[in-house]
């Protein structure tokens, strides 16, 4: 059997909208995911650093209120500084459909907009780490 | 990175092999076991303190504050945080290191959260692995905060220098329930949130208990209020205390003498046991024993 798959769950900024963040972290743990949670209104350094000890599979970034172009080139940026290049980098939540391709090119793996269900989140997570991980998969 | 170099690593007290090195004995296997291997060599450096307690007893909030006063005089600190898993998917939140994430940028503070896997017992030895790696990195202080109550905790007792017991008032009848548990196993007992009712009480029976404790050693019962930082110092103290006054790293050695036996009976089945049993000559006879066509006597003829 395959190791678990850990995930950072992390906010940023003064966004105060943590009913979705914490929804997901509940899905990801019945769907058998480690869930590391990282507090809310975080600084990039803060969520690099504590990407880097927890050595997580997957920093989960939860952004609603508008902040994530200021905080997600300098969060990636932290984190390629600090050697995590193969961590997957996802980020959901209130982004407008224009500033998605900007976010794929700094290098944010996936996004999910909003109404994406759990199920789709927890799959693509899956077969990514998988992936990476060069495990078959399932 | 593989064994050696993240043995390496560890030397150079680079996060990054920390981080990598608990990841591996998480995973366990050939590279975990060559690790290991290399870490028992290592001398004992770290004061490892095992902080235990009840749900909701303000466990995390106590070790961010034990980081705090550690910091101010110097000390390197490691922290690990167990979390449980869920029996039923595996999966887990471990949310202890929100507590403590203003310490997240300080360089001479390594948090790792761990999740327990479902190990029944097992845990132990991943736990021990994981602490051997924070004392291989120079770590002065390693905390390791577990959860709730059970079998676990008397789990980690048996592998730090020091376990301190985290109590709150109000919670009466749960005392009851502990005496027969973890109350016989802290060096040193805490009661926290010492601004709830029932603090005087609660003190005196853990006296009560502390007094009853058979050996040298009488567990201080300290009070505290960790959420505003109150009697941390002096509970440092008390650890500290308790450090000193056993033999260096008594608890430990017991702990790694049993693992090495442990170790090397494992290493015996494997090397003895499995190819006999599996052979051909012990899968007939068995079998002929079993249908009564050979006494089991003739079995004993294979040793």
């Amino acid at each position: 059997m395959s190791a678990p798959i850990r995930i950072l769950l992390a906010k940023m900024g003064l966004d105060t909208h943590t009913i979705g963040v914490t929804v997901l972290a509940k899905g990801l743990r019945d769907a058998g995911f480690e869930v590391i949670f990282s507090g809310f209104k975080q600084t990039p350094e803060v969520v690099a650093a504590s990407a880097l000890q927890e050595d997580v599979d997957v920093v989960g970034v939860s952004s609603l209120s508008g902040g994530h172009m200021r905080y997600m080139p300098h969060l990636l940026e932290l984190m390629r500084e600090q050697g995590l290049d193969e961590t997957l980098v996802i980020l959901g939540g209130v982004i407008p459909e224009e500033d998605i391709a900007a976010l794929s090119d700094i290098g944010v793996d996936r996004v999910f907009t909003m109404g994406t269900s759990l199920d789709d989140i927890a799959t693509y997570i899956r077969s990514a780490v998988a992936a990476r991980r060069g495990e078959p998969v399932t | 990175m593989n064994a050696q170099e993240l043995y390496a690593g560890l030397l150079e007290r680079r996060p990054v092999a920390v981080a990598k090195s608990i990841s591996l004995a998480e995973r366990g296997g050939a590279d975990s076991e060559a690790l290991f291997n290399l870490l028992f060599g290592a001398p004992f450096h770290s004061q490892v303190i095992g902080v235990t307690g009840p749900p909701g007893a303000g466990k995390s909030t106590l070790v961010d504050r034990l980081v705090e006063q550690a910091r101010k005089t110097g000390k390197r600190v490691g922290v690990l945080a167990v979390d449980p898993s869920s029996p039923l998917t595996g999966g887990s939140i471990l949310g202890d290191r929100v507590r403590m994430q203003r310490h997240a940028l300080d360089q001479g503070v390594f948090i790792r959260s761990l999740s327990n896997r479902g190990h029944l017992g097992g845990l132990s030895e991943v736990a021990y692995q994981c602490i051997r790696i924070l004392e291989a990195a120079q770590f002065d202080l390693v905390l390791v905060e577990s959860i709730g109550i059970g079998q676990n905790e008397i789990e980690i007792t048996r592998m730090v220098d020091t376990t301190l017991l985290v109590t709150i008032p109000g919670m009466g009848d749960y005392v009851q329930a502990m005496k027969a548990g973890v109350m016989e196993f802290g060096d040193v007992l805490a009661i926290n949130k010492c601004d709830l009712p029932g603090v005087g009480q609660l003190e005196k029976l853990l006296q009560d208990v502390a007094h009853d404790r058979a050996g040298d050693w009488t567990p201080p019962v300290v009070r505290i209020t960790a959420s505003v930082g109150e009697g941390i110092e002096a509970l440092m103290d008390a650890l500290d205390e308790h450090a000193q006054a056993a033999p260096a790293h008594a608890v430990r050695r017991h702990y790694e003498r049993q693992l090495l036996d442990e170790m090397f009976r494992r290493a015996l089945l494997r090397r003895y046991y499995e190819p006999l049993v599996k052979s051909e000559n012990y899968q007939s006879l068995a079998r002929e024993i079993i249908e009564r066509r050979r006494p089991l006597q003739e079995l004993w003829s294979l040793l």
